[in-house]
């Protein structure tokens, strides 16, 4: 703040005490004081006035230069009034515990939110742990006590485990911790495993399967990765229905080890390919059957930053989706250090 | 008769995986009091503990761990936590295999075959209507004849003979398969069983792998 602008905002005590000068020094020469004598007096009067505006502005000036400088360094600007000291005098004093006062309640209101998603997040994970005790139930009981409808019942129970997996993810997306666990597997493995999990959904769909040159190696979550290759399978088989052709293949870039997945489907139009991965986003093939949630892409995309895992979609002309999963290779190197130790 | 003691707290999960287990030839106890656990389970003097983890009162990383300590009978370890996590803590207190749940039943008796076998308590061998089949060498006999299967042909045998007496879908089959990374299609399996008929044919098996139209098939 400069001498000018702090002026500036005292123009009515300025204005009315100039004007006080005047009318002493006209009340002096009216009264038949020297006309020297009394623009003396006026301009002693005056002199004594920027004097002390100076003074006060110097003593100011310190907090309100601070507050503006650390107001513009900081990048959480809430945070303002714990980078400040205490000023000396009484408007910034009142000012600076304003400030720390509604910090301090922001602080607060933050930390009581991010508890209650917190909360609501472990919520999320212990009912899904327990609702999949009475869905591997169901299945059992479906399976043990075969009949007309137990083909379609598991089909639906299967749906229901999809979806409740799908929930648990998205509320470990939205955590700010990291909840995962790096490990070094090859793609082969990643592949297999969730060609495993989703063999009697591949099998029944008559799926083929093909894969390529897959025994390069990477660091990531098996269990997150499950469950992105997951939506991708399913994806594939539903949408491009019977004779499905599901392709895996590996490839190295010099920063990176690629997975690819893709399949011989209808493909995505060009015009709603780079909105696929956003939240709630129903394609045109995803609304003619109204099947898609919007979800599905969104958690990938989502679950791969978070792993710093590359993750794209395209669709080449001739037809067919085909995704894939850019693996830096730095996270190797952190990787290695879980080395597996399951035996299988 | 291998014999199994099942650790699950949910009461129709435990009674449908003791009718699964029975189905299938084990001799399954299912403790419904988890008060006095390990010691419980050491007195069925069982070949293979299932256990949940999570069960009233004490946990079951804390039952595997103090399992461990008295015991070498293996343990599997059914949970719905699957995380990487929860997999790297199961094994390090000591469990032997980790199923996720829901779990498909043929998962579920193949991992179950999988560890008897490690732990060297199930017979090498297994005999059914007078074929006897050897999944270690990966053979089939008949009053003295001997043939040789391929690890696929293999693979469909030793479903086939866990599940004598009741009949196996080709999706089961394939799944069957697919869990050891044989990820084949519907030909290949025709191809594989017809190789099989002719091989059991040959050393003089008839009317042995029967074909329940629409169904599937079973010995």
């Amino acid at each position: 703040m400069s001498f000018l602008r702090f002026l500036g905002g005292k123009w009515l005590f300025l204005l009315v005490s100039l004007g006080t000068a005047l009318f002493c020094g006209m009340l002096l020469s009216g009264l038949g004081a020297d006309g020297y004598a009394a623009f003396f007096v006026s301009g002693v009067f005056v002199a004594g006035l920027l004097a002390a505006l100076l003074l006060e502005y110097l003593q100011k000036r310190r907090f309100y230069q601070e507050l503006a400088r650390n107001l513009q360094a900081i990048d959480r600007k809430y945070l303002l009034p714990d980078t400040l000291d205490e000023p000396d005098f009484p408007e910034g004093r009142l000012c600076w515990r304003a400030l720390c006062e509604a910090g301090k309640s922001m602080h607060d209101e933050v930390a009581a939110c991010r508890r209650a998603q917190e909360e609501y997040r472990e919520y999320v994970e212990t009912w899904v742990h327990e609702v999949k005790t009475p869905i591997a139930s169901a299945l059992l009981l479906v399976e043990n006590h075969p009949g007309e409808i137990s083909r379609p019942l598991t089909r639906e129970l299967r749906r229901i485990d999809a979806l409740v997996e799908q929930s648990m993810f998205y509320a470990r997306s939205r955590q700010v911790e990291k909840d995962f666990l790096l490990r070094r597997v090859t793609l082969g493995e990643l592949v297999s495993s969730v060609l495993r999990r989703n063999a009697d959904l591949l099998i029944e769909s008559r799926a083929a399967v093909e894969r390529e040159n897959l025994g390069l190696p990477v660091a990531a979550d098996q269990k997150w990765i499950d469950f992105i290759l997951t939506q991708l399978v399913t994806n594939a088989v539903k949408y491009a229905g019977e004779g499905l052709r599901l392709r895996f293949s590996g490839a190295e870039e010099p920063e990176c080890v690629v997975l690819t997945v893709s399949d011989n489907g209808p493909g995505i139009p060009p015009e709603d390919l780079p909105r696929v991965c956003d939240k709630g986003f129903t394609g045109q093939n995803g609304r003619s059957g109204s099947r898609a949630s919007g979800m599905g892409l969104y958690l990938c995309r989502v679950l791969c930053g978070k792993m710093e895992v590359g993750f794209s979609v395209a669709s080449p002309p001739g037809g067919g989706t085909s995704v894939s999963l850019r693996f830096p290779r730095s996270s190797l190197i952190e990787g290695v250090c879980y080395e597996s130790v399951r035996k299988r | 008769m291998a014999k199994l003691v099942l650790v699950e707290d949910d009461e129709v999960l435990r009674r449908e995986l003791k009718l699964l287990l029975e189905t299938y030839g084990y001799e399954c106890a299912a403790p419904t009091d988890f008060c006095g656990m390990p010691e419980a389970i050491l007195r069925e003097n069982p070949d293979l503990v299932l256990l949940d983890l999570t069960l009233p009162g004490k946990d079951g990383y804390s039952i595997c761990r103090e399992l461990r300590l008295v015991s070498r009978v293996p343990v599997i370890v059914l949970t719905s936590r699957d995380t990487e996590a929860d997999e790297l803590l199961s094994m390090s207190f000591g469990a032997d295999d980790f199923i996720a749940k829901p779990f498909n039943r043929q998962i579920l008796l193949a991992h179950t075959a999988a560890v008897l076998k490690r732990s060297g308590l199930q017979a090498g061998s297994v005999t059914h209507r007078g074929v006897t089949f050897d999944p270690a060498r990966g053979t089939v006999a008949f009053e003295g004849r001997e043939a040789e299967l391929t690890k696929n042909e293999g693979k469909i045998l030793s479903l086939l003979f866990r599940s004598a007496g009741c009949v196996v879908s080709r999706e089961e089959l394939m799944n069957e398969l697919w869990q050891s990374d044989e990820f084949v299609d519907d030909n290949t399996l025709t191809v594989n069983m017809n190789r099989l008929r002719r091989k059991l044919e040959e050393i003089g098996v008839r009317d042995f792998l029967v074909t329940r139209r629409g169904k599937g098939y079973a010995i």
